[in-house]
């Protein structure tokens, strides 16, 4: 236990505490469209606070804390609760790097969120949500089966101590992998490199991910004198998912073009709303 | 419903956090948060005390497009958020790789995990190639460099 908090100031292993009992509301506003993506925010907000001391006072630093709360709030982030808190300890482990180098590309941590959330949930739900939940399903059954109240507390200690314990070594085990790891690789010159493998991840990521995690359900059947035609067929009869990538490009396009995300968002709504009531959806 | 539900309260909480109000912020995220747990168990709670034709009949009363409709925006919304990390990676040289993610995934079908095996080696790749293109430029240095030593050498 000692071991695990080697190096790390007073003031760090209160906040990485804390942010170990903040990842533990994960789901906290979650919406549709970034999902647990607030949840970043809310994790690190006394750690961005940390970072930036005199935001009360000084008008420069607190424009510096909303541009980093505002940049960590917005992105889409979805992953497996118990491995959670690797992810904030990292991002905290790079904004406490952003913070104290200037020319630190913020870009990298963006980079970073696109490319680890898929591979640490595709890990993380075959180990907790497939085999470890499966496992503690056939030891706890007997108890329930015989009409043991014993049997849903066993499952649910079983179950969640792991976790729990999981969740709180990763969230230092990060720390420490964040700052020793980007740290180095910032002295040694080669962060535009990571900045650019981590980027060269992060969009085959995001891109499986649109192709995973998007759907556009078109239930409309054409008849055409006798003949049926199935609309959704037809599309990706040309290119597979090719209405899931026009509507990723459309939405990049608004986005670069400084579009609000709420008129977007609220775009969708509205479109599939009329849709729906026309018979498209 | 729920789809709508979190994004008509996210403009608002992100108003919040803007202004640094963190207290405001927290309240109107756990609100969200707690209409968004508890809506199932309300409508359950109803059906149990007057009986499942209440709950039909309230859901009856909204017309079915809207229901379909809201459905079909939750089936498309986290395009939103996924174009947003992507515009703050975006690059007109990577983009490519975005294309490439797209397409693996929806022709195989692949793990999520397998397609992360996969970005790695092609990241890999950049990475050593940049070694090498470093350790050439060092060569060639030295190269430049040597003769000239010799030549000194050879005149004293």
């Amino acid at each position: 236990m000692s071991k695990l908090k080697e190096g790390l100031s007073n003031d760090e292993v209160k906040l990485l505490n804390s942010m170990f009992w903040r990842s533990n509301n994960y789901a906290i506003a979650w919406c549709y469209s970034r999902m647990l993506g607030t949840s970043v925010a809310w994790v690190l907000y006394p750690y961005i606070s940390w970072l930036y001391p005199d935001s009360d006072k000084d008008p420069a630093q607190k424009q510096r804390k909303l541009k980093v709360l505002d940049r960590e709030s917005k992105g889409f982030f979805n992953i497996t609760p118990q491995v959670a808190p690797l992810c904030y300890s990292i991002f905290a482990a790079m904004e406490k790097e952003a913070a104290e180098k200037e020319d630190f590309d913020v870009s990298s941590i963006d980079a970073v969120k696109a490319s680890i959330q898929g591979p640490l949930s595709g890990i993380g739900d075959s180990i907790f949500w497939v085999t470890w939940r499966v496992i503690v399903t056939g030891i706890a059954l007997p108890y329930c089966l015989a009409g043991n109240a014993l049997g849903p507390i066993l499952f649910a200690l079983l179950f969640n101590i792991p976790g729990f314990a999981l969740r709180y070594y990763l969230t230092f085990i990060g720390y420490k992998l964040g700052t020793g790891f980007i740290s180095k690789v910032y002295e040694s010159g080669l962060i535009q490199l990571l900045t650019k493998t981590a980027a060269t991840i992060g969009l085959v990521m995001i891109g499986g991910m649109v192709a995973q995690q998007v759907s556009i359900p078109i239930n409309l059947v054409l008849n055409l004198s006798g003949a049926e035609l199935n609309v959704l067929d037809i599309f990706n009869g040309i290119i597979p998912g090719i209405l899931e990538l026009s509507l990723a490009i459309l939405c990049l396009n608004l986005i670069r073009k400084k579009t609000s995300i709420m008129k977007i968002i609220f775009g969708i709504f509205a479109v599939c709303i009329l849709g729906a009531a026309v018979g498209i959806f | 419903m729920e789809p709508a539900i979190g994004e008509i309260f996210t403009p608002m909480i992100d108003k919040f956090l803007m202004k640094d109000d963190y207290r405001g912020w927290t309240i109107v995220s756990h609100c969200l948060s707690f209409i968004e747990l508890s809506i199932g168990a309300v409508f359950v709670f109803l059906a149990v005390l007057f009986g499942g034709d209440l709950v039909s009949a309230i859901m009856g009363s909204l017309p079915e497009f809207v229901l379909t409709g809201v459905n079909a925006a939750g089936a498309m919304l986290p395009v939103v958020g996924l174009a947003v990390l992507t515009s703050q990676l975006w690059d007109k040289k990577t983009a490519l790789y975005f294309l490439f993610g797209f397409f693996l995934m929806k022709y195989l079908n692949l793990d999520i995990l397998f397609l992360a095996i996969i970005a790695v080696f092609i990241a890999l790749r950049d990475v050593f190639s940049y070694f090498d293109q470093r350790k050439l430029a060092a060569e060639a240095l030295v190269l430049t460099e040597t003769p000239e030593t010799e030549e000194e050498d050879f005149f004293r």
